[in-house]
């Protein structure tokens, strides 16, 4: 019993020493968007500060971050509604289907995820350039779909195997045909494993920057690209760097905290299953 | 299944490929077609400033890459980079897998803290981390200066520059190992390390006779992918170093940026960008010939 408490000890103490060295970066960029220009830039830097909201609206009354927040949630909702739909039809047909050759699609879509987009990125400029698509809305989206596609078959893959085939079978038995088992049986049983895929598919869209930076001038831009206009020549202004920085992360923590349960086994899963 | 004929399997395999078909051909068009453009312009003698002067020079661009000491030298940053980060973050990910499976309440809290990093935005992590690191009115050089260390240049050397890289990189990507290593552990089965409790095992012989041995193919997957993203990570070091000082910490994601986007040199950053995905291509082989093994037909 004393050597299972020590364990305990041990384990807690290691936990809380992580816990905040995780949480420390984060609490100081949350504090520093609550800080004026001269406390973020205090020395010695004050760890706790009177909250003030003035770095955030100052943020929002900046000319244009309406416009970039918009985007940023237009693209990144649509390139998580569109590649689901495509994804989750492909990885059910590369699944559950006896089509020859499905296994070369399927090294195909996942092959294609691991194309560093640094690599395509010149081509894609031209093209975008050439096809009247740079600075648009439908050319981030397109971008930001094709990275998901694969991802969502990859995903997808390991949750449409837990559905059990005999389920589907005792239906096309009963006369139903294999869309209506898809939509009636196969999607309703995947439905944490689509949920985890769309948080993350989100998340991905949404912390997208290499693309946005290259292909967008103006009206395209996304908030990301906001926040590095803050990194002026003449200096950075630390608590408005701080203030886009919290205002990017804040969706992205609480879908984390919210389905932290399905992404955790569904990202490993998908990794060995199959 | 069998009893169906073939009529009925004619059609259904059309409906499959017909499901199947959208993805692939928008994957072909957008991911694709780029990548083959890529090629092209690698045997292209070819500016941004001049777009009407392209025209065909063989492997000179490839002739380029390798006899420049800069872009030799961001493939050899970049695994220095790739490799440190990996053995990092698998080390604190599993580490801290184990030890948070062992704990009995607040599980579920600190499972959170730990995954939430791997959700965020790289280059909001590389801002808040360079904000960090500043070396005047950074807190971590506070901090350094009261322990008595002293004040750091992090931004100044080529070694603390790659060290602040690593460190902001373990922060965020332990938790990617550590979210997969957990879930390893809590589907194991949980006799043998009874069994062993029972013989007198103790917590180094029950980790690595039973635990790691079982959770390894996860690892083993995890660290495959670490070592894609890391291998072309570009957010992270682009707003925390932007490669330097000088191009310490140019990995060959920065330096394909630079050549083309700085010095408007296509044709070697086409190339640059060709090396890097052979490389990745090898790599992402090995990982899809493991998952897709003993795929059921």
């Amino acid at each position: 019993m004393k050597h299972r408490r020590r364990t305990q000890i041990v384990c807690y103490t290691i936990a809380i020493a992580v816990t905040a060295f995780t949480l420390f970066p984060l609490y100081w960029t949350l504090i520093t968007s609550f800080k004026t220009y001269r406390e973020a830039f205090a020395q010695p830097p004050q760890f706790f500060a009177i909250p003030t909201l003035k770095n955030y609206l100052e943020f929002l009354q900046q000319n244009q971050i309406l416009l970039y927040l918009r985007n940023s949630i237009l693209i990144s909702v649509v390139s998580v509604v569109v590649p689901l739909i495509l994804g989750l039809f492909a990885s059910y047909a590369v699944t559950r289907s006896r089509l020859p050759g499905k296994e070369g699609f399927a090294m195909f879509l996942l092959a294609s995820r691991f194309i560093p987009p640094v690599s395509t990125l010149i081509p894609t400029y031209l093209l975008f350039r050439q096809f009247g698509l740079y600075d648009t809305l439908a050319g981030l989206i397109l971008l930001n779909t094709a990275m998901n596609i694969p991802y969502v078959v990859y995903m997808m893959r390991g949750f449409i195997q837990d559905v059990p085939l005999a389920i589907e079978e005792s239906a096309w038995l009963d006369g139903a045909g294999r869309l209506r088992t898809f939509f009636s049986i196969v999607l309703p049983m995947c439905r944490p494993g689509i949920a985890a895929t769309a948080v993350l598919s989100f998340c991905f869209s949404w912390n997208e920057f290499m693309y946005a930076m290259n292909l967008t001038s103006r009206n395209a831009k996304t908030l990301p690209l906001a926040m590095m206009a803050y990194m002026g020549e003449s200096g950075t202004e630390w608590q408005m760097m701080a203030t886009a920085g919290i205002v990017i992360l804040l969706p992205t923590v609480v879908f984390a905290i919210l389905t932290h349960r399905n992404l955790g086994s569904g990202m490993s899963f998908g990794a060995v299953k199959g | 299944m069998k009893k169906r004929s073939h009529g009925l399997r004619g059609g259904e395999n059309r409906l499959m490929l017909g499901l199947l078909l959208p993805s692939v051909l928008f994957v072909l068009v957008i991911s694709i077609v780029p990548l083959a453009y890529t090629f092209f312009l690698s045997f292209q003698n070819y500016s941004l400033l001049n777009s009407d002067g392209a025209y065909f020079n063989g492997i000179q661009n490839y002739i380029e890459i390798v006899s420049n000491p800069a872009i030799r030298q961001s493939v050899w940053v970049t695994f220095q980079y790739t490799i440190s980060s990996i053995a990092l973050s698998t080390l604190v990910g599993v580490g801290l897998a184990v030890v948070v499976n062992q704990i009995k309440k607040g599980k579920s809290f600190f499972r959170v803290v730990f995954f939430v990093p791997m959700m965020l935005s790289g280059i909001v992590v590389g801002v808040l981390w360079r904000f960090l690191f500043s070396t005047d009115l950074g807190v971590i050089n506070y901090l350094l200066e009261i322990v008595g260390v002293g004040r750091i240049n992090w931004t100044g050397s080529a070694a603390a520059a790659m060290a602040s890289i690593l460190i902001a990189d373990v922060w965020q990507w332990s938790s990617y190992t550590f979210i997969n290593a957990l879930a390893a552990l809590e589907a194991m089965n949980p006799e043998p390390v009874e069994a062993a409790k029972v013989d007198g095992a103790n917590a180094l012989q029950l980790f690595f006779l039973i635990k790691l041995p079982t959770i390894m193919p996860v690892v083993g997957v995890s660290i495959v992918f670490r070592t894609v993203w890391a291998f072309r990570s570009f957010d992270l070091i682009y707003s925390l170093t932007s490669g330097g000082p000088g191009t310490s910490t140019t990995t060959m994601a920065i330096e394909i940026y630079r050549l083309a986007f700085n010095q408007y040199k296509i044709g070697a950053s086409s190339a640059l960008s060709v090396l890097m995905f052979l490389i990745l291509t090898g790599l992402s082989l090995f990982i899809l010939k493991k998952t897709l093994k003993g795929e059921p037909k």
